[in-house]
């Protein structure tokens, strides 16, 4: 029997078991003159029947399919000939998978060796035991289960609480999913940057400037030295991401102003989601419109400057040297698809700030520019922060833009004209290489990640208490 | 349901005399004809009322009257809202303070203005009362300045209770204090006409007390228009009293007459408590 089978009859079983527990919440109300003179609705002593049925069913599915394969193998180990017990963790998971392959048919018991034959029969019975021995005790868990809840059927227990509680639980387990992801990411990251930091010191990877994570793979070979300097890749990530900043913090605020106090509610509704358009477009669609259109462009006005220069003898301006991949593109495009995030939310915060502010202001003789200026916006200041550092981590954590317009090459420059690269970037470029995973490149990748972890977390930090304090503004 | 009855017949009814006395000689502020529309819905109808120099006449009337709406026209706050529409002659000094001409930041600076709700901005307790003066650059130096907060919080009896506590934020005051900051914020800017829109009906008893010696003293200097739900208040602090009925000003006369001897049938049953 397989896997869905068995889960259509747990479902099938519950479906039975909510009828069931409905139909003798029924007949028990009768006698004792209708439903309310039960503790409950019969929807609820159902509910609990059904629930009791359901859930214990899954969980014995659950726990079995995890722990089936650990089990059955230690089991298979302990039947391996004495030698294959001598070998290294490594190479005994690749004997057991050999064992697997053959169990299931790949490849014959020849090519493996005749000792092993125990092994490979020991897999297929208990496999063979397991399959059987699976939907016999789910099947028996649910009568049981189906049945411990009808009898719990009585006038006088209150099911709706029973029912609570479970959905409480239910509601519990689906929030700590997200919980528990956030740490195993966390910790991961941090174990394998701590093997990182065995290979690599922790000080030449925070202070050093040469980035450059070629490890030699033969003695001889050139130029692979491998050194982690992060500082070249802070450089460019904070460069592109002031950049960006400095086109949508303008631009994203003076919309939401416009927004908020200039524009017609009809205009408004127009305008605010098309704008919000922007932060849907695909960035990698952002990111050959930063590669193809903009950089190009940026390079062909940097090349006239240069000659203009030189034709005019100003030497600053004849030395121009534009790569046609620059932080600048990037920063630029990044700029706009990050705009979104600033005027939408400092919209939000404007439109919250009270009317009576406004009419305080307007009422003492002032504009409707000089109340913006020193009425709402000083109010929805701290929202509107709140909203910069929103777009700022998004700009420190953007990829595909600048591996497309900014180029790999990780020079420790603020000219905003040459190619630079950013953190994300080269944990994309450190993860597709052929390297193996255990070389101090590949978890450069990790040491990085938790380096961006941490940079963003204390953005994101710092951003929720300016908006917790913008709470406490004006109430 | 005879009342009902009634105040329909009013309104169908276009034209109507106000009774007491609403022409001044003199006055501060001339309002003739004036005529107030939401959108299609007409608010006020055709009112014809003088204010007088120096002199507080306060409105009351039952809720929805256009007693507000009347106030904010005074100052033009109803240029804020889009569909409001407002037709006839509002003079100041003889001005039509509706001409185009007219200046309407620098109107709303002599005809300052004080909410119902306390409205400080989220700023220090200084700041709130130099708001006005930095926007019309009245005082010329950072002296004058302190001067200009220094008398207008003592003009408000503020001074002694937060003369140590400028630089903090005004949203930390209490609510009396706070309304009593907006009034200074007002008079800061130094305007002839101040409006008030319900500015007690936020506060406690001792708070609303303070307010009103505060309005009573303010009148020597300001003409003062307050619009109240209390009509103790309006007997307490006011020389004038304009009762208004569905956006129809029926009657003004001297505050102790209203409350006396109104002449007209609608006012007596408000103050009388048979409507409201």
């Amino acid at each position: 029997m397989n896997l869905s089978t068995l889960l259509l009859i747990i479902i099938l079983g519950s479906a039975v078991a909510y009828f069931a527990g409905y139909t003798r919440s029924q007949q028990i109300a009768k006698p004792i003159g209708g439903v309310r003179n039960l503790a409950t609705l019969p929807t609820y002593y159902a509910s609990m029947v059904s629930l009791w049925a359901l859930i214990p069913a899954l969980l014995v599915v659950f726990f079995w399919s995890v722990l089936d394969g650990s089990i059955i193998s230690s089991l298979v180990k302990s039947s391996l000939p004495s030698e294959a017990k001598q070998l290294s963790d490594e190479n005994l998971s690749l004997l057991m998978s050999q064992v697997g392959n053959v169990a299931s048919g790949i490849g014959s018991i020849e090519s493996l060796g005749s000792e092993y034959a125990p092994a490979v029969d020991r897999l297929n019975s208990l496999t063979a035991i397991s399959n059987e021995a699976m939907p016999l005790l789910t099947i028996c868990i649910l009568v049981i289960g189906a049945l411990w809840g009808f009898r719990a059927i009585k006038a006088s227990n209150n099911a709706r609480y029973t029912v609570e509680k479970i959905f409480n639980m239910m509601l519990l387990v689906c929030s700590s999913i997200a919980i528990f992801t956030t740490f195993g990411i966390v910790f991961s990251v941090l174990f394998e940057s701590i093997h990182f930091f065995q290979k690599v010191p922790f000080f030449d990877f925070l202070l050093g400037t040469h980035w450059s994570p070629q490890i030699a793979i033969r003695a001889d070979q050139a130029a692979a030295s491998g050194s982690f300097g992060v500082l070249p890749l802070i450089v460019g990530t904070l460069l592109i991401s002031f950049i960006a900043l400095l086109i949508a913090v303008p631009v994203g605020l003076m919309s939401a102003i416009y927004l908020s106090e200039y524009a017609s509610a009809r205009l408004r509704g127009i305008v605010k989601p098309t704008l919000e358009i922007l932060a849907g477009v695909p960035t990698v669609v952002y990111g050959f419109f930063a590669a193809l259109t903009v950089a190009p462009a940026i390079r062909q006005y940097g090349d006239r400057l240069r000659d203009w220069g030189a034709d005019n003898g100003i030497e600053f301006l004849a030395n121009l040297a534009v790569s046609s991949e620059s932080a600048l593109a990037a920063g630029i495009v990044m700029g706009v698809m990050i705009i979104p995030f600033v005027s939408s939310l400092s919209d939000d915060v404007i439109n919250a700030v009270p009317q009576s502010l406004r009419d305080g202001s307007y009422g003492l003789g002032a504009t409707q520019s000089e109340t913006i200026k020193k009425v709402v916006f000083p109010a929805a200041l701290p929202g509107v922060v709140g909203g910069v550092l929103l777009a700022a981590s998004r700009a420190i954590g953007e990829t595909m833009i600048v591996v497309m317009a900014a180029g790999l090459a990780a020079k420790m420059t603020i000219n905003p004209l040459e190619a630079v690269t950013t953190v994300t970037v080269q944990i994309v470029t450190l993860l597709i290489g052929d390297q193996e995973f255990d070389s101090a490149k590949t978890l450069a990748a990790f040491a990085l990640g938790l380096f961006l972890f941490v940079i963003t977390l204390v953005l994101n930090i710092v951003a929720l208490k300016v908006v917790k304090k913008y709470r406490e503004q004006y109430e | 349901m005879n009342l009902a009855q009634h105040t329909t017949a009013e309104i169908v009814n276009e034209t109507y005399q106000t009774s007491g006395h609403p022409l001044l000689e003199d006055p501060k502020m001339r309002i003739r004809n004036t005529n107030v529309f939401y959108g299609a819905k007409q608010a006020i109808f055709d009112v014809n009322l003088d204010i007088g120099k120096n002199q507080v006449i306060s409105m009351i009337g039952p809720s929805g009257c256009g007693k507000s709406t009347f106030l904010r026209c005074l100052n033009r706050m109803n240029d804020t809202i889009d569909i409001c529409r407002i037709e006839g002659q509002l003079l100041l000094e003889e001005q039509d303070i509706y001409d185009k001409k007219i200046d309407v930041v620098e109107l709303r600076a002599r005809v300052g203005m004080v909410f119902q709700k306390p409205n400080p901005f989220p700023k220090s307790i200084y700041e709130n009362v130099a708001y006005g003066a930095r926007i019309h650059g009245l005082t010329d130096n950072k002296v004058q300045l302190d001067e200009l907060v220094e008398t207008s919080l003592i003009r408000c009896g503020l001074w002694k209770e937060v003369k140590d506590r400028l630089g903090e934020p005004a949203t930390g005051l209490s609510g009396g204090q706070q309304q009593r900051l907006c009034i200074a914020r007002a008079i800061a800017v130094n305007p002839e006409v101040i409006l008030m829109d319900e500015p007690c009906s936020a506060l406690d008893p001792i708070a609303t007390a303070t307010v009103e010696e505060l309005i009573h003293e303010l009148s020597e200097n300001f003409t003062i228009c307050i619009v109240t739900h209390s009509m103790q208040q309006a007997a307490r602090v006011s020389q004038r009293t304009a009762y208004f009925h569905l956006g129809k000003l029926i009657e003004v006369n001297d505050t102790s007459q209203v409350f006396t001897n109104p002449e007209h049938q609608l006012t007596e049953e408000y103050i009388t408590g048979r409507i409201g």
